[in-house]
């Protein structure tokens, strides 16, 4: 195992990996950007270095910063986490050349699994379906066009490098292809640098379905299960769970054969995802590869009782995968809702800020993975996931169940989130009954139903806190029962205007 | 009792208290309540009583005439707008009566692009800049009809939350 290993990421991922390494007597080095210097990797890191200012290119998205820190620190391993540069291959070979081992893929697998088309070619070769179309990568609107009337409407759009959801678009004629090359385009050279995007068959309605497998690039793979994660709001996943339910046995063993195929034909070395659509016939066409850990790994840690961090490490330190794919037990059931710092009543929009009152729920079967803590400044600098919620059940509706309290009991104050959301989508008929598909929300009109009741929900609270407000007031004139609170902490701004009822 | 008028972003209240033994019996809305509040554990929180349910209330912040608090994580300013019976109370005009002439950033982020220039003619809802915030693209809107005089977002800048991007008129 290694000595030591520098953890080029941050928030509730940086922690997890540190958490593993510390069970592992690895020794940490975290990496932080100014407005981090107070953040939770930080604390619990064995050593820390400042890798620049917050925005993330010049910093966390950094590559020359990031090796050049771990060269200085002197670690053997560079850990990426997931998002920023994990699963670009000009840093694993930047760290190849340093001697600083990549904890993930060859630069070469990365080369591949980065390009969605030539990707999707080594899985046709390897017998792994694939939608029809994405043969090439289009850089105009008129050869995306050609492509679209070659295949027929309805088609999507998809950025050909890169992914996070980003750069995607449904088109149902020539008239929408056109005007969604032109937004997929723009929206991919801002957010991944780097245009190019297919056009391939649309599969609609359809469920995302994930594989997961851990490969040790000496041709020995395992596969974890599949996760099914259709509930996601324009492409972000919302909420992932495992088993996915109502997949028939044998459908579940060819989507697991499918990734492990697709693992060997790639030599892959790490953990990783495979990523499907699934039609209501239960075939699967392959999407894309993930080569690096996913947000929703931890559901299938609950249920296969595996450290896929640890997994990694012991993967990239080249002491393999000692156990058979015989030796996996997968048991219960495990879902995961993402508590983003956003929104939903207001179009999702970002909510950064303090977080001023914070209570984690708790029990039998429920795990928290974040990095968040009372006091915490969420900066506006990077995404909004603020903490991963996971439960395991005996099966899936246990775990609902259990998922609601938990969900019931979380409470957190300073900035908006989603959990009320998630409350809501647990709580719908549809999913109660598993008819699920990546339109969920849209179909469902859920975001609207919740907008509705959040608002009805405010205005009887509005009431209350007028009365409420009332009887502040009128306790200072003497009249009647004080009403007193201790001193509001220093922080509160209009301090020199503000009378804050005093101690008793 | 005392007749409170409270204006807030949540609509206008009619408040009638009276003070009852312990409590305060409390009309608003057409609802009636036993309203009976007591300091909570930690700092700026209290625990309202309403008609038997505890409710917690934190982040109390309190002037002459206005009163800020959160509860269930929301937070509702009330202004106390017509000077009462016995409270005199400085009644504050309502920010919302005069329509504002400069568009600011509802978060804090980075400009991605200023999509009107000075002399512009938009419409309510119209798209005016873009911000990137949490890795998010967010559209700050024109709120109604008006025109542009003056584009203050520079692309690229970081903004404050509350930092004025277009001035219209």
């Amino acid at each position: 195992m290694f000595d030591s290993v520098l953890i080029a990421n941050r928030g509730e991922i940086a922690v997890r990996i540190i958490r593993t390494c510390r069970l592992l007597g690895v020794k940490t080095v975290a990496i932080y950007s100014d407005v981090d210097a107070e953040a939770l990797h930080v604390k619990l890191a064995d050593q820390a270095v400042r890798i620049g200012p917050a925005d993330p290119g010049d910093s966390y998205l950094n590559i020359d910063k990031l090796v050049q820190a771990a060269a200085d620190a002197g670690v053997d391993a560079l850990h990426p986490g997931y998002g920023f540069v994990s699963e670009n291959w000009n840093l694993a070979e930047k760290c190849r050349q340093a001697g600083i081992k990549f904890v993930g893929p060859s630069p070469r697998t990365l080369v591949i699994a980065g390009n969605k088309v030539d990707c999707k070619s080594v899985a046709r070769r390897a017998g792994v379906p694939v939608i029809d179309g994405g043969e090439t990568v289009c850089y105009t609107p008129e050869s995306a066009l050609d492509a679209a009337r070659e295949l027929g409407y309805p088609v999507l759009l998809k950025a050909a490098f890169g992914g996070g959801g980003r750069g995607i678009r449904e088109a149902y004629d020539d008239r929408q292809l056109a005007q969604g090359f032109k937004l997929a385009s723009t929206e991919t050279r801002r957010s991944l640098g780097k245009s190019g995007l297919f056009v391939e068959k649309l599969v609609k309605p359809a469920r995302h379905i994930e594989v997961q497998i851990v490969s040790d690039g000496r041709g020995k793979v395992i596969q974890l299960g599949e996760r099914e994660c259709s509930i996601q709001r324009r492409h972000q996943k919302l909420l992932e769970m495992t088993p996915a339910p109502g997949l028939d046995e044998l459908a579940r063993m060819r989507v697991a054969g499918y990734a492990v195929d697709l693992a060997k034909a790639l030599s892959y070395e790490n953990v990783g995802t495979v990523e499907f659509l699934m039609d209501k016939d239960q075939n699967f066409y392959f999407i894309e590869v993930n080569s690096r850990l996913q947000v929703e790994h931890p559901v299938t840690e609950m249920r296969a009782g595996l450290d896929l961090v640890k997994e990694q490490l012991e993967i990239a330190a080249g002491e393999g995968v000692d156990y058979g794919q015989d030796d996996v037990e997968l048991t219960g059931a495990a879902m995961q809702c993402r508590i983003n710092a956003e929104d939903p009543a207001a179009g999702f929009a970002p909510s950064s800020g303090r977080i001023e009152r914070l209570f984690f729920p708790g029990g039998a079967g429920v795990r928290i993975d974040t990095a968040v803590y009372p006091g915490y400044e969420v900066p506006e600098y990077y995404d909004s996931l603020l903490a991963k919620l996971v439960v395991r059940g005996n099966d899936m509706e246990d775990a609902r169940k259990r998922m609601l309290l938990a969900l019931s009991e979380f409470e957190i104050e300073g900035v908006k989130t989603t959990v009320r959301l998630q409350r809501f989508i647990l709580e719908h008929e549809e999913f109660t009954g598993w008819n699920l598909d990546v339109e969920f929300l849209r179909r469902n009109r859920i975001v609207e139903s919740y907008v509705e009741r959040v608002a009805a929900d405010r205005a009887e609270l509005a009431s209350q806190g007028a009365a409420i407000a009332a009887v502040i007031m009128e306790s200072g004139t003497g009249t009647g029962p004080v009403v007193r609170t201790r001193p509001a902490p220093m922080r509160q701004q209009p301090v020199q205007k503000a009378r804050h009822y005093d101690a008793i | 009792m005392t007749r409170y008028e409270l204006n807030s972003d949540d609509g206008d209240f009619t408040v009638d208290a009276v003070s009852a033994g312990d409590a305060y019996g409390v009309t608003v809305s057409g609802k009636a309540y036993r309203l009976k509040i007591r300091p909570g554990s930690s700092a700026g929180t209290l625990v309202a009583e309403l008609s038997g349910r505890p409710l917690i209330v934190t982040s109390v912040r309190a002037t002459q005439s206005s009163l800020e608090l959160t509860i269930g994580g929301e937070r509702f300013a009330y202004r106390r707008v017509a000077a009462a019976t016995r409270t005199v109370a400085a009644a504050i005009a309502p920010t919302s009566a005069s329509p504002k002439d400069v568009i600011a950033a509802p978060m804090p982020g980075k400009v991605i692009s200023a999509l009107v220039q000075e002399g512009a003619k938009v419409k309510a809802g119209d798209p005016l800049v873009i911000l990137e915030s949490m890795k998010m693209e967010v559209a700050v809107r024109a709120d109604r009809d008006c025109e542009v005089a003056e584009v203050l977002a520079e692309e690229g800048a970081a903004v404050r939350r509350g930092q004025g991007l277009v001035r219209v008129r």
